[in-house]
């Protein structure tokens, strides 16, 4: 089961017959080619580095008065918005865009459907509400009937693609529809020739589109992807649109054809072709692929030297061990097709251009299995050589040669014994799935396949070094770790052992931790939590159960800003991890192994800093507006 | 908001309240016990014995009162006029609780529910026979008021209810449950959202929850008000729904003192012949078998002994956990080693094995068979869950901790089987108080364990091996919200912490 299934236990709701939003339905205005700066996107830009430095934000502004105990970043704003939040917001020009999971007050009354709030972040007043009802065949599979993607908002126009499959652009200002592109079922209207529902009569979920949007440098091309991987059935896709029409340039089917050949774009399964013949250009495939599953879910990233795109694919499907109950386990790796990998595509015609599959040894243990690739990519440079940095829910973090997709080094992210071996519980896969919290051997969980649950299901954040401060800073990544706690074997990540992010020193050949560690057994970090002795409350990394790091990091100055599935957001210093302020967003949900909590990272902006959450109550979700006050006089 | 946290200054503005209220207030204590409220000819002439109590340590704040024994319970926590940390006020807290542990294990009047048998005078105490009932255990049970179907619970005074498992019960003998899974909510053999626990000699762990006459009756409501009956959900929920939810009476010295709410939990064991007696509170007990339908009598021990007490300013309560000392092996640190009790252990076999990771070895099954099987005697008796403490009792602040309460209290009552007691942990909120008074916020309105919850302290770690055995670690207890007391109930918080009615009510 992946990150999807294990959070979506938001109750179904009554489902309506489809209505959409008032639509408008034209053509954006051409692109400019300028990109904008700040957080309009996921991950910040279209290389998705997480990083910020036009920003006041640093360790020496928000560290607390020691007199007081106060720091000046505080909460200006909590707002209550009507659902759920699963994803990171975007922020453009002072106005804040956020995606709801699930909107409760859909225009016709059912509950079922989403929304898109712009919020004005100097006043905490929601300006604009683009809203979606979704009708009953539209329901999706894991209760989510909204969004779960950043928006994009760039040259006066919002685009994200939505859990109906459908991918919108709407005007900046007013939040009202420009064009809507359905990349679930067929859209000719968009060129747009493909029916991607196989499965659904039998129960198994849609298609829909997890991807935040990116766009080419030029303003001309926009990726997104659509699939499913809960669906063994089901087909996935990447899309290339024009921003100004929502028409498709072109379409990449992710599932592998024909055994050691890559498939050519426009090339369409003729399964997920309904009408016949497609649309010029287009041609089918009478067959079946090698492999199903291999959706695309994390955000694609672009890069416009190599004027590539890189897409993180999810595992195949069927899985060797999806139906597992006793005797040897097959290991999923390698596994065919472009599954549990990265694979590379030309940005201008969609040609495949190079594949990455995370290796074998890379697995904390040798049965982990569902691996996937939730993360999105992030490109940089390291000695003069453009990079591709991916991490893997296996617990890998892998550096990339951007042109090759070959590994310059990797690394296991989850923490071993000093002597190399597994901590029990670490990754546990218990052969009892009923029991809850229990206690399994290294021998029972390296012969029973299971999901790693304490790996990293998102973006590494891009910290790129500095010669200015005090002390000259090595550039470093930082990791969020650990994915749902919705399951038995665990609540979270073992948090006495396993840091709910990782700091990577990004010049070091092992890929070793960038911040202090003392010399336990395992080593952890030294300055990543404390006791507030007024309030007896142990705060930060390795303190409470079950806190994973689900969420991309983001950078800001000499800061790292990190939420947690507490549900909390923590900033620490990027040179040595002190944790300098944290907040709470909200509780987990109730019951069950601590139920579930969710915030994806922060986004940031000027001085401001912004966290969405799914927690309990409050409609299930909450957005906090952080920003720098004033000290008293 | 941003942190790090201090005690904000409203706080302690409400703090320097409390103590001024405290100290204005603590003389008044032996004058105002709810016995006083009886007219003169119900109350028994007292008869007081001197006894001296021992002073404090030297190392014990001053701003904790002297010991006392009487069944008076306090109106107020006594506390100093500054405080920096919840640690330098844990003294203050542990007084309260052993005072309270004291008054509520007091002999009870034999004519009203509820209060203590010469409070003032401690030979009652000292000198009372085994199995004397106490004040707590003539508190009405949760079967009482929550168990009722479609009756109406009886009044405090009255002694009987509508509806009882045993018949031919004598009054006010207790009643403990043997159910089987799905058979009620009354799961007296299961812990709180967790699982029997099985002791050396093979036999299930009853608990008990009672509430004193304040919390009853407010559940109970007035008879000319159904609209106030809150053991039936319809007119719980809407209060539940209120800001800050129900918000039962609360202990108060202003403006006279009144007693508020307390409920308390038992755990018990069944006496066999391999067990000393004379180490445990004991009492008569009907073990009820909703298999058989059927009651048998039997003698158990006091193995636990759980005190929430909703006292002003605490609206999220003072929580004070009690077990008796042969339960489990001491703390590790403890030394030099003291010998195993002369019966051994009560849930622990006295050696290393089984492992017991998360300070248990196994969970029994939800519903394990009784030893004896009712009607099976050939069944083989369920195996005994080996059981550590995790949670180490305090020993900070140092010289003034929860063991040297313990060992000060121990002292203090030598002679009588409260000297087999100890006082585990006491949690409290730090920064109390709803509405404009304090950071109490529900959950459900973004409230956030611990600072929601008053700011709990300790925040982790406060449980009971014969209550909590399952949740000793913050992982196991995840699904509870947490292994500690007001971490657990505050998820609660909407029925005032008390999962009982926010449970029970039907």
């Amino acid at each position: 089961m992946d990150k999807k299934s294990e959070i979506a236990l938001i109750k179904r709701r009554t489902v309506a017959p489809a209505e959409e939003a008032a639509v408008i339905t034209g053509t954006a205005p051409a692109a400019t080619g300028q990109l904008p700066s700040g957080w309009w996107m996921y991950h910040g830009n279209p290389e998705h580095t997480g990083y910020v430095s036009d920003s006041d934000l640093t360790v020496a502004k928000i560290t607390p008065d020691p007199k007081t105990g106060t720091s000046p970043l505080t909460a200006l704003f909590t707002l209550q918005l009507g659902g759920p939040v699963l994803s990171v917001p975007a922020i453009a020009d002072g106005f804040i865009y956020v995606g709801l999971a699930n909107y409760h007050q859909t225009p016709d009354g059912t509950g079922n459907g989403g929304a898109l709030h712009k919020i004005d972040i100097q006043t905490g007043t929601t300006v604009q509400t683009f809203s979606w009802n979704l009708g009953g065949d539209n329901e999706d599979a894991h209760s989510f009937s909204g969004m779960g993607c950043t928006p994009m908002v760039t040259n006066d126009h919002v685009y994200f693609g939505a859990f109906n499959g459908k991918f919108y652009c709407l005007n900046k200002d007013t939040l009202e529809q420009i064009w809507v592109t359905d990349l679930r079922n067929e859209d000719l209207a968009h060129n747009q020739p493909i029916t991607n529902i196989n499965g659904v009569g039998s129960g198994y979920p849609a298609a829909v589109i997890w991807t935040s949007p990116v766009i080419s440098s030029d303003g001309t091309k926009l990726y997104v992807a659509c699939g499913e991987g809960e669906n063994p059935q089901m087909y996935s896709f990447v899309f290339c649109l024009d921003p100004a029409t929502g028409n498709v340039n072109w379409i990449y089917c992710t599932n592998v054809y024909c055994t050691g050949k890559a498939n050519q774009p426009n090339v369409l399964p003729a399964q997920a072709v309904q009408t016949l013949p497609p649309p010029p250009g287009f041609s089918v495939f009478n067959g079946e692929p090698i492999v199903m599953g291999c959706s695309v879910w994390g955000a694609i990233a672009y890069d416009k030297d190599l004027n590539r795109i890189y897409c993180p694919t999810g595992n195949q499907q069927p899985e060797p061990d999806g139906n597992w109950t006793e005797g040897p386990i097959k290991p999923e790796l390698p596994s065919p097709g472009f599954s549990n990998g990265l694979l590379s595509l030309d940005a201008q015609t969609g040609e495949y251009k190079a594949f990455f599959q995370v290796p074998f040894e890379s697995n904390y243990r040798v049965s982990d299995f569902d691996i996937d690739i939730g993360s999105a990519p992030v490109i940089t440079n390291l000695d003069g050589r453009k990079v591709v940095i991916i991490t893997c829910k296996n617990g890998g973090f892998f550096v990339l040669d951007a042109d090759t997709l070959e590994i310059v080094k990797w690394r296991q992210l989850l923490p071993y014994h000093n002597d190399g071996t597994w901590i029990e519980t670490v990754d546990a896969h218990p052969r009892d799935q009923n029991a809850l919290n229990p206690h399994v051997s290294n021998e029972e969980s390296n012969t029973t396949p299971g999901e790693n649950f304490s790996g990293v299901f998102n973006t590494a954040a891009l910290y790129p070094g500095s010669s200015d401060n005090p002390q000259t800073i090595s550039p470093r990544f930082f990791i969020g770790m650990g994915g749902p706690n919705y399951h038995n074997a665990s609540p979270g990540i073992d948090y006495q052992s396993t840091p709910f992010m990782r700091a990577i020193d990004f010049n070091s050949a092992t890929l070793t931790d960038a911040w202090p560690m003392d010399n336990g057994d395992p080593r952890k970090y030294l300055n990543c939590s404390h006791i507030d002795d007024t309030m007896g409350i142990y705060a930060g990394m390795y303190t409470a159960a079950g806190e994973c790091g689900l969420s991309s990091p983001a950078v800001v100055n000499d800061v790292v800003f990190c939420t947690t599935s507490k549900v909390s957001i923590y900033a620490f210093d990027v040179r040595d991890g002190k944790l300098l302020w944290w907040d709470d967003l909200g509780a987990q949900t109730d019951g069950y192994n601590g139920g579930y909590g969710y915030c994806l990272g922060p986004a940031i902006w000027k001085d401001y800093v912004v966290a969405g959450a799914l927690v309990f109550g409050r409609d299930g979700g909450v957005l906090k507006i952080y920003g720098l006050t004033p000290p008293a006089a | 908001m941003g942190k790090t946290q201090v005690l904000g200054s409203r706080s302690m503005v409400l703090i320097f309240a409390i103590v001024f209220f405290t100290i204005a207030n603590y003389g008044c204590q032996s004058s105002t016990n709810p016995t006083d409220n009886k007219p003169l000819s119900q109350m028994a002439a007292p008869s007081p014995t001197q006894v001296q109590v021992p002073p404090w340590p030297s190392g014990f704040p001053t701003s904790v009162p002297p010991a006392a024994i009487n069944g008076n319970l306090l109106f107020a926590v006594p506390l100093p006029t500054t405080i920096n940390s919840p640690l330098q006020i844990r003294p203050n807290f542990d007084y309260f609780s052993w005072q309270s542990f004291i008054a509520l294990n007091w002999p009870a009047s034999a004519s009203s529910r509820g209060t203590p048998d010469q409070p003032n005078n401690p030979s009652v105490f000292l000198s009372a026979a085994a199995g004397t009932p106490v004040v707590w255990g003539t508190y009405k049970d949760s079967f009482d008021l929550f168990g009722q179907k479609d009756q109406r619970p009886s009044s405090w005074d009255s002694p009987s209810s509508p509806i009882t498992p045993c018949s031919n019960v004598p009054a006010g003998q207790k009643v403990l449950m043997f159910t089987t899974k799905g058979d009620t909510a009354l799961m007296q053999t299961n812990q709180a959202f967790s699982f029997p626990l099985i002791d050396q000699r093979s036999n299930l762990v009853y608990y008990d929850v009672r509430y004193n006459q304040a919390q009853y009756n407010f559940v109970r409501g007035q008879d000319n008000d159904p609209t106030s009956w809150l053991y039936l959900l319809k007119n719980l929920t809407p209060k539940e729904n209120a800001q800050f939810g129900v918000q039962m009476p609360m202990t108060t010295t202003a403006p006279t003192n009144t007693l508020g709410s307390i409920m308390v939990k038992a755990a018990w064991r069944i006496k066999t012949d391999k067990d000393d007696a004379s180490r445990y509170y004991t009492s008569a007990a009907q073990i009820y078998n909703s298999q058989t339908k059927s009651c048998t009598p039997a003698t158990v021990l006091l193995v636990g002994l759980h005190i929430a007490h909703k006292i002003d300013p605490f609206t999220e309560w003072v929580w004070s956990t009690f077990e008796q000392v042969d339960n489990v092996p001491p703390d590790s640190d403890i030394s030099p080693k003291p010998a195993p009790p002369p019966n051994g252990y009560s849930f622990n076999n006295g050696t290393n094995t089984p492992k017991t990771t998360g300070g248990y070895d196994y969970k029994p099954a939800l519903s394990p068979t009784p030893c004896p099987s009712p009607g099976n005697a050939s069944q083989p008796c369920p195996k005994p869950v080996q059981v550590t403490r995790i949670n180490a009792i305090p020993n900070t602040p140092t010289g003034a901790s929860t063991r040297d309460f313990n060992a000060y209290y121990q002292q203090l009552l030598k002679g009588t089987v409260w000297q087999y007691y100890q006082l585990v942990v006491t949690q409290w909120p730090f920064n109390p108080g709803i509405g404009s008074n304090g950071p109490f916020t529900l959950m459900q309105n973004g409230g956030v364990y611990p600072q929601g919850a008053g700011s709990a302290f300790p925040v982790n770690g406060a449980v009971n091996t014969t209550m909590e055995t399952y949740f000793q670690t913050q992982n196991d207890a995840a699904g509870a919200g947490g292994n500690s007391c007001m971490s657990c109930h505050y998820r609660a918080g909407q029925s005032d912490f008390s999962w009982g009615l926010n449970r029970r009510a039907h």
